[in-house]
């Protein structure tokens, strides 16, 4: 019986090994351009990868097909946010994330509530919910001068150095990114600093692209 | 030898498997983006949750919090999602995920209005927000910025609270901050023109004290904690006339006078004649501590 189990356990690393073996090859056959199958970067110190899911069969299901939600509030937003927010795409914000993110002179926010993100973000966002933007909350400004901000004698704020911001939420019939940005330009942050990501996790998803829990990278 | 003859049957079929690629058995490769998904909620998620997209009512109750009385009714915003415990782990289980998500928005959806309820909590869930936020945004993408941006002192010095590291390297941490140009709180330069260190860990630490005890972040305590602060040395009842010396700041003199740094905007006001715009003092200076009961 013992070599029963013994057999067994060698045909698990046998596998193991083979299938370490034959995975590169194999990986990659849905890549996210002709040039790129995976995007790779360093952000604050963490690794980051993000490709696509390989399972060629695999198909957005249950809630995130469907097509109709009552609106308002769930409404379709415009392509253009705000006069002078630039639109992103999923390639743009890869290239956000590889060019400024990890750079240090850009951060990626995720504008949904705390336990939406904990459920699975894309690598490299940062939680910071649209409510915590809002003109009531009085650590608003401290979170600006996170972002850069910098404090005058008289209390107002300089926008100068600020990080370019990138957000997203849900998708293009979410409002939360959007009045993320409605605060931020409210606060004086400049138009050109902002970014958003239109398409959000529903279109990220839909992509097959790679999505972590913040809880578990530590 | 036929046991043997088995297992060797056994290996080629999961070899076999492994490559054709049947959902489920295979570990590697294909399902690497999904397998970073980790498990999520296998069902619908808490009660109290509020809808992703409900932002309307649970705006209008963070901003109705501050006049609010009552306990119970506070959405839970901060609040973790339970997770279900009887997931697999490394279960690729991106659908149910999305599933639970859409599932709880919609549901609530229909009961926003419980969500819009006055809610005495929502500060506390606003602060809570805010504290991950500056968190995340300190330790986070923010943070390693090479000499580009200023941080805050509090930020820089907090994070270095947390990770343990001497006064000493904080004192050296806070003034090569300054001077790479984060600006200094007012109160806090020295005789020298240094930061008082001491003075704004221990404005930090009180006000961390602070917001523990659910004291917002009211700027000047009714009460001072005589005792409570090594740092104090006693009250100043009465108005008093005090020289100042070498390294002294008007925080430190007010941490040492009222227990507070805070209260340095109160020595600043009795002395306008004698201190410039720059809230610098100078040693041999004389000022004077207006007696706590003035204040």
């Amino acid at each position: 019986m013992l070599r029963v189990w013994g057999a067994c356990l060698g045909a698990f690393f046998g596998y193991v090994a083979l299938s370490g073996a034959i995975g590169p090859a194999m990986a990659q056959d849905v890549a996210i351009t002709e040039q790129m199958a995976r995007a790779e970067m360093t952000v604050s110190g963490r690794a980051i990868v993000i490709e696509r899911n390989q399972d060629q069969s695999a198909r957005i299901e249950d809630e995130f097909a469907k097509t109709s939600r009552a609106c308002p509030p769930f409404c379709i937003h415009p392509m253009q946010v705000a006069p002078g927010v630039t639109t992103l795409g999923e390639l743009e914000v890869i290239d956000f994330l590889q060019t400024r993110v990890s750079a240090g002179s850009g951060i990626l926010m995720d504008s949904r509530l705390p336990e939406w993100n904990a459920k699975g973000t894309i690598p490299g966002a940062v939680n910071v919910p649209f409510a915590t933007l809002a003109p009531n909350n009085p650590y608003r400004d401290e979170i600006l001068v996170a972002l850069g901000a910098r404090k005058g004698a008289g209390g107002e704020l300089d926008f100068s150095g600020a990080l370019d911001v990138a957000l997203f939420c849900n998708g293009p019939w979410c409002d939360q990114s959007p009045r993320a940005i409605r605060y931020l330009l409210e606060a004086g942050f400049p138009a050109e600093k902002l970014f958003y990501y239109r398409g959000g996790m529903q279109d990220w998803l839909m992509l097959g692209l790679s999505v972590v829990r913040p809880a578990e990278q530590g | 030898m036929i046991r043997l003859a088995l297992a060797y049957l056994g290996l080629a079929v999961i070899v076999i498997l492994g490559i054709v690629g049947i959902p489920g058995i295979s570990l590697f490769g294909e399902d690497e983006p999904q397998a970073k998904l980790a498990p999520a909620a296998s069902q619908p998620v808490t009660e109290t949750a509020p809808a992703v997209d409900a932002v309307t009512p649970v705006l209008a109750a963070l901003a109705r919090a501050a006049g609010a009385t009552g306990e119970e009714t506070a959405p839970a915003v901060a609040a973790p999602a339970p997770q279900a415990a009887a997931v697999r782990p490394g279960a690729v289980d991106l659908h149910s995920m999305t599933a639970a998500i859409l599932t709880e928005l919609n549901r609530d959806v229909g009961t926003a209005p419980a969500v819009i309820a006055p809610a005495p909590g929502a500060d506390d869930e606003l602060t809570q927000m805010s504290k991950a936020v500056l968190q995340g945004l300190r330790s986070g993408a923010a943070e390693p910025a090479p000499a580009q941006k200023p941080q805050s002192l509090a930020g820089l010095v907090t994070q270095a609270l947390a990770e343990g590291q001497s006064d000493a390297y904080i004192d050296a941490l806070v003034n090569e901050a300054v001077g790479r140009g984060v600006s200094a709180p007012d109160g806090l330069l020295t005789t020298e023109g240094k930061v008082d260190t001491a003075v704004l860990l221990a404005s930090i630490v009180a006000r961390a004290q602070d917001e523990e005890q659910g004291e917002g972040d009211a700027p000047l305590p009714d009460v001072v904690p005589v005792g409570d602060n090594p740092v104090m040395q006693y009250l100043a009842t009465e108005d008093l006339l005090y020289t100042v010396e070498p390294g002294d700041s008007l925080g430190a003199l007010a941490l040492r006078f009222y227990g507070d740094a805070a209260y340095y905007t109160a020595i600043l006001a009795a002395n306008t004649d004698r201190i410039g715009t720059a809230n610098r003092i100078l040693t041999g200076q004389r000022l004077i501590i207006p007696a706590f009961n003035k204040l």
